[in-house]
């Protein structure tokens, strides 16, 4: 008998398209009791049910449509806010609503709480405001730079970030947003991602960036906010980010390609020279410092 | 005609298919949280465009687009299935029972299902945990008759290697 043919045999016998004859030279060849224990087996198993029913289906569908006309709005907003909005700890006024900001210095870290209990720690050099009264009808946050969230209550909290938005189910997660690029890392629970280019939802242990790049992660928590800013496996990219937002750097990377490479490892919080010397001796790349200019080479 | 468009007949659909496109995922990635997200995906997708899906290829539609999504978003790694035992196996009379107890043949079963193709796997639990006929399977995945046929051909083979493996090695 042909190889294919005996295993063809096998699927013919599970949906019972044997002849007798062909079942009882099955049977002598001493194969079926061993095919019938594991059918039996595999047989008494099951799948747990889906956790998510029609209704949230529904909602999610509803929130989705209005969605698009939301980042929108937000984004003539945000560039508004940009403009009238100062630098530094302040409260501003944005269509007459009172509008909290929060905003760091370079190499400051703040806490924030929410008036639901919902934490959240704000890197360096990062803004990020909220509107205390509508907190209840809708936990909107708007944040560029970089904070870590801590989710008390579940239900509806969103994070705006540059062309896009942070759907959060609930969960523990860390949000870095510039001009440039966003990553988004979940520690905890569910998140859902949405900008241009992305359309994801991110679970615990996972991270996703503006390319639409998924990728795992180490870390159980914020990397940034004891004294040093700590990697394992990151890309370049995030790590000039965070130096940017510790230390208050510009810095210059048109002459290398960062595309490729990689860091594991960690730079003080404290002393910015140092940090420059962490990144980028074990990386073999040379720089020059002129004030907070860094140009890579 | 029915419309997808139509609430209740886009909500039977969602009762009818949730769990075996929810299953088919996780048959393919491992992970039930996020084959959960990904079926609810695949249906709002579905609702997106529910004007060009004919309510009778509804499903063939629902599990093309997961199959898709789970493409986009799963990195390949491996997986390790695990099922709920809903009831005791029935015992086949010729089975020495003392040659494997009952938890550890899951067990083991379940991680040289884990290891199959997942081409494999799928069809096979297709049919097996959600009682899709051979036919049902291929017109589902576009697929003939005859191919799965002989993934299921090749799975059983397979899974008949090895637990006899293990049972050698029992004795």
């Amino acid at each position: 008998m042909k190889e294919e043919n005996s295993n063809i045999i096998y699927s013919k016998w599970l949906n019972n398209e044997l002849t007798e004859e062909e079942v009882v030279s099955l049977k002598d060849s001493g194969d079926l009791d061993t095919l019938q224990d594991i059918i039996n087996e595999v047989d008494s198993w099951n799948t747990p049910e889906v956790q998510s029913d029609f209704e949230s289906l529904k909602s999610k569908i509803a929130s989705r449509k209005t969605k698009g006309k939301l980042i929108s709005l937000y984004q003539k907003l945000a560039i508004a806010a940009s403009l009238l909005l100062f630098v530094g700890l302040g409260i501003g006024l944005l269509n007459s609503e009172t509008e909290t900001v929060y905003a760091t210095n370079f190499g400051e870290v703040k806490q924030i709480t929410f008036p639901d209990g919902t934490k959240a720690i704000l890197n360096g050099s990062s803004t990020l405001s909220f509107v205390e009264d509508n907190w209840k009808e809708e936990r909107l946050v708007k944040l560029d730079g970089q904070a870590f969230f801590d989710i008390n209550v579940k239900g509806q909290f969103e994070v705006e970030i540059n062309n896009g938005t942070i759907n959060v189910l609930g969960t523990k997660f860390d949000v870095l947003t510039n001009d440039e690029y966003n990553i988004v890392k979940c520690f905890e629970g569910k998140v859902g991602v949405k900008t241009l280019k992305i359309d994801e939802i991110i679970v615990k242990g996972q991270g996703v960036d503006s390319e639409n790049r998924m990728f795992n992660i180490v870390e159980r928590g914020a990397n940034w906010t004891s004294d040093y800013t700590k990697f394992v496996n990151a890309k370049l990219v995030e790590v000039l980010g965070a130096l940017s937002l510790k230390h208050g750097f510009q810095i210059d990377y048109k002459s290398i390609k960062i595309d490729q490479k990689k860091f594991t490892g960690q730079f003080s919080n404290l002393d910015a020279d140092l940090a420059l010397k962490m990144v980028f001796k074990p990386l073999g790349i040379t720089y020059s410092v002129k004030g907070k200019k860094v140009v890579l080479k | 005609m029915k419309s997808v468009c139509e609430e209740k007949n886009f909500q039977s659909l969602y009762n009818h298919h949730i769990k075996e496109v929810r299953n088919f995922l996780y048959y393919k990635c491992g992970n039930y949280d996020l084959s959960d997200d990904l079926a609810q995906e695949s249906y709002i997708k579905m609702w997106e465009n529910c004007a060009e899906v004919i309510f009778e290829s509804a499903k063939g539609f629902l599990f093309t687009v997961a199959n898709r999504l789970f493409l986009n978003k799963v990195r390949r790694d491996k997986v390790e299935l695990n099922f709920i035992k809903e009831k005791p196996a029935s015992k086949n009379n010729e089975t020495p029972e003392f040659l494997m107890e009952e938890n550890e043949f899951k067990s083991k079963l379940e991680a040289a299902i884990s290891a199959l193709p997942e081409k494999q796997r799928t069809v096979f639990l297709m049919n097996r945990i959600d009682s899709m006929p051979y036919k049902e399977i291929a017109s589902t995945l576009e697929i003939s008759v005859k191919a799965v046929e002989k993934r299921m051909g090749l799975c059983l083979k397979t899974l008949k290697n090895n637990v006899e493996e293990l049972r050698m090695r029992k004795i």
